[in-house]
């Protein structure tokens, strides 16, 4: 980088300028006119303060990128190659140490943090098992999903109706509440098989809406808008609340003072086994043929057929197997909140989800479960720019895709050592 | 059930729409030879490939397979509109309907037949290795439930796809590259992998759309060599199209012609080279003029 010799301030100043003007185009109309009944104030202090820092910050940046280190950070970020990368046969990653250190930091983390915290990361895990499910069906498989959150819907309702008409309880729903996603992932997959890309989009879109209108409208069984109580886990029936009508109380039992926490506690604790075994499960699915087959399907579904693979069963177990982790993590989320109604199953949820995919990178865990950390703890973290969350939600979207278009996280491919071939 | 062809074409009509792609194209492929198609652009070459293979549900006729100790209507697994009779007969009901909804080209694979595509279609995304165990689904143990578990009976499974999968990255010549993403490969390369990965289905018979096409004259007769391989060691049929005639003469025991959507000779490299027919099509010559391929 020899032939750099200084900095061309002429260039510089002109960069400034025009990314001044620029944004006196944009920040004019939006922050320099104040409405005032039917009047309205101009603010030109306002527009004059933002036109500066971008002035300002053009300049050092033009400048930046002049200098030597600046050549070489733009020259490194333009050859990125972003492609999978196959590991070399037994690799072992060296971050190995870190999975016992998550797990015992995540044991510790409800008797340490406080129930704020708490519920914040409760809130964080159920958003890793959405995206761990979407992940699925969208890294995987290749199938964009834009009404996964009528499967979240699904977990969510399952326990709280099957608490009030059935009897059924946290654990019992569980399980069911996952089987009966996965049907419904199956009703929406079959008609929809034959459909690719922006076709698939729109009618999951319509399907997470059906969902979410039926919750809304058939008031007689799902209440409506009013929403529906949920029920709390039990420990091996001891109840987490004050006073229970029968049977044995957790704080009764133990001898404890009541405390509202304990609920969130157990909640955690059983959250956060469930998402491992979620993960161990993934790590395991995607080295299986299955795994694979869905892969291949992603790539190149006409050559699919040709070697012989089912694609509708490959895209049916996608979207089942997606749909139920989407279910699981509805079940969590209803028994956290003690209510569930429709408001918290809108598009907009969809769209965080698929956020979640698209920033950790398509079919990467673990870009998935900071991706999902990321974007639920940091709105919350931010508490006081809740009112431009979606505007950061668009920065962040923008920023990403133009400096890591594939992700956080680029996604790996096992390498298999080569051994003596034979052929029966 | 005859043993001495392996594929029956018989009357075989497509027509899209109005335009008549093929019309009463009749052949029969021999158990364990080398047969080309070949024909001038637009001959329907692939026309036929594509119905064979079953991406295309042809418009009439009829294609049978006899691989794996059966005969399978190729027309018939694609799923074929409900007749008449089958109002009466509840097992020709449903038979019809399970192949009307889960009927496809990937049962024309599962009964011994593989192809690889004129424009390569692999699994660019995923290595080497990984584009060729997706081709042994069909083999693998494929229970969930032992998957997750790692059990022995599963990892003796992908040991054996594994040792499969070196097995043909040896014959394809491509060992060294195990490890490499599909895309990243040569194109020459990419033509090789998608012949082993046709082979790792475990087919009777393979078809080969355009397999030279790009490649230069060595890596041609590197082909040439795989092919004889597939015949002589693994009792593959092989059936191809291609445009280079040098390669098609060398290396195919029988040759059909196809001339706008019509057989109009077939018969060993020495007949075909001296049919006026096909030398007239190819060259557009006055029949009877003085031409050699």
């Amino acid at each position: 980088m020899s032939q750099v010799v200084g900095i061309n301030f002429k260039k510089s100043s002109i960069d400034a300028l025009v990314a001044g003007f620029l944004a006196l185009i944009l920040f004019g109309p939006i922050v320099g006119v104040l409405l005032d009944g039917y009047e309205f104030d101009a603010e030109f202090g306002r527009v004059a303060w933002m036109v500066a820092v971008v002035v300002v910050g053009r300049f050092v940046m033009s400048c930046f990128f002049q200098t030597e280190k600046g050549v070489a950070m733009s020259f490194k970020y333009a050859n990125h190659d972003e492609g999978a990368k196959v590991l070399s046969p037994g690799h072992k990653s060296k971050m190995v140490w870190i999975i016992p250190l998550v797990i015992v930091v995540g044991l510790l983390v409800p008797f340490i943090a406080s129930k704020y915290v708490l519920t914040v990361v409760i809130l964080g895990l159920i958003y890793v098992l959405l995206g761990l499910g979407l992940n699925i069906v969208v890294g995987l498989a290749g199938l964009l999903d834009l009404g996964f959150v009528g499967f979240y819907a699904i977990g969510a309702y399952g326990l709280a109706l099957g608490y009030e008409n059935l009897g059924l309880g946290f654990w019992s729903m569980l399980p069911i509440a996952a089987i009966l996603a996965a049907f419904a992932g199956a009703i929406l997959g079959f008609p929809v098989l034959r459909m690719h890309g922006d076709y698939l989009a729109i009618v999951t879109l319509g399907f997470g809406e059906i969902i979410r209108l039926i919750l809304t409208n058939w008031a007689s069984f799902t209440h409506g808008p009013n929403g529906i109580s949920a029920p709390l886990p039990t420990l091996f029936g001891l109840e987490f609340k004050r006073r229970s009508k029968d049977g044995d109380t957790f704080h009764e039992f133990f001898n404890l003072p009541y405390d509202s926490a304990y609920k969130y506690m157990f909640i955690y604790l059983v959250l956060f086994a469930v998402v491992w075994a979620v993960l161990f499960v993934k790590h395991r699915l995607v080295k299986m043929p299955i795994g694979r087959a869905w892969e291949a399907l992603r790539e190149d579904e006409i050559a699919c057929r040709s070697l012989g693979l089912n694609h509708v069963l490959v895209k049916l177990s996608a979207f089942m197997l997606g749909a139920s982790t989407g279910g699981l993590a509805g079940v969590f989320f209803a028994t956290y909140q003690g209510f569930v109604n429709p408001s918290s199953f809108t598009f907009f949820e969809s769209a965080l989800i698929l956020a979640i995919v698209v920033l950790g990178g398509m079919g990467s865990t673990l870009g998935v479960v900071i991706a999902a950390f990321c974007l639920t703890v940091l709105p919350e973290v931010l508490r006081e720019f809740a009112e431009y969350r979606v505007l950061m939600f668009g920065i962040l979207m923008v920023v990403m895709m133009i400096w890591k278009p594939r992700g956080i996280v680029r996604v790996t491919r096992t390498g298999f050592a080569a051994r003596k071939g034979v052929v029966k | 059930m005859s043993q001495e062809h392996i594929l029956k074409v018989e009357n075989l009509v497509m027509h899209f729409g109005g335009i008549k792609a093929l019309n009463d194209v009749t052949f029969d492929i021999k158990r364990g030879s080398v047969s080309a198609l070949i024909g001038p652009n637009g001959a329907g070459k692939t026309t036929v490939f594509n119905c064979l293979t079953g991406f295309y549900k042809a418009t009439g006729g009829k294609i049978l397979l006899s691989a794996g100790g059966k005969e399978t209507s190729i027309i018939k697994v694609l799923g074929e509109p409900f007749q008449f009779s089958d109002y009466f007969s509840p097992i020709a009901f449903f038979n019809r309907l399970k192949y009307k909804m889960f009927g496809g080209s990937h049962l024309v694979n599962r009964a011994g037949l593989s192809r690889t595509f004129q424009n390569i279609r692999l699994f660019k995304e995923m290595s080497v290795v990984e584009n060729l165990l997706v081709a042994q689904h069909m083999r693998v143990n494929r229970s969930m439930i032992a998957g997750i578990l790692n059990t022995k009976a599963y990892r003796k499974a992908e040991e054996e796809a594994l040792e499969r999968v070196f097995y043909w990255l040896g014959v394809v010549d491509l060992e060294d590259s195990a490890n490499r993403l599909a895309g990243e490969l040569s194109y020459g390369q990419q033509r090789r992998l998608e012949i082993a990965r046709a082979m790792c289905t475990n087919p009777e018979i393979v078809c080969l759309d355009e397999p030279a096409a790009g490649l230069n004259p060595s890596e041609t007769e590197a082909l040439t060599k795989m092919i004889r391989v597939l015949r002589d060691e693994h009792n593959t049929t092989v059936l191809l199209i291609e445009h280079d005639m040098g390669m098609v003469m060398d290396i195919s025991d029988y040759i059909v012609v196809l001339d706008h959507g019509e057989v109009i000779a077939e018969g060993g490299p020495e007949d075909i080279k001296s049919n006026p027919k096909v030398v007239a099509a190819y060259l557009g010559a006055e029949e009877g003029e003085e031409v050699t391929l």
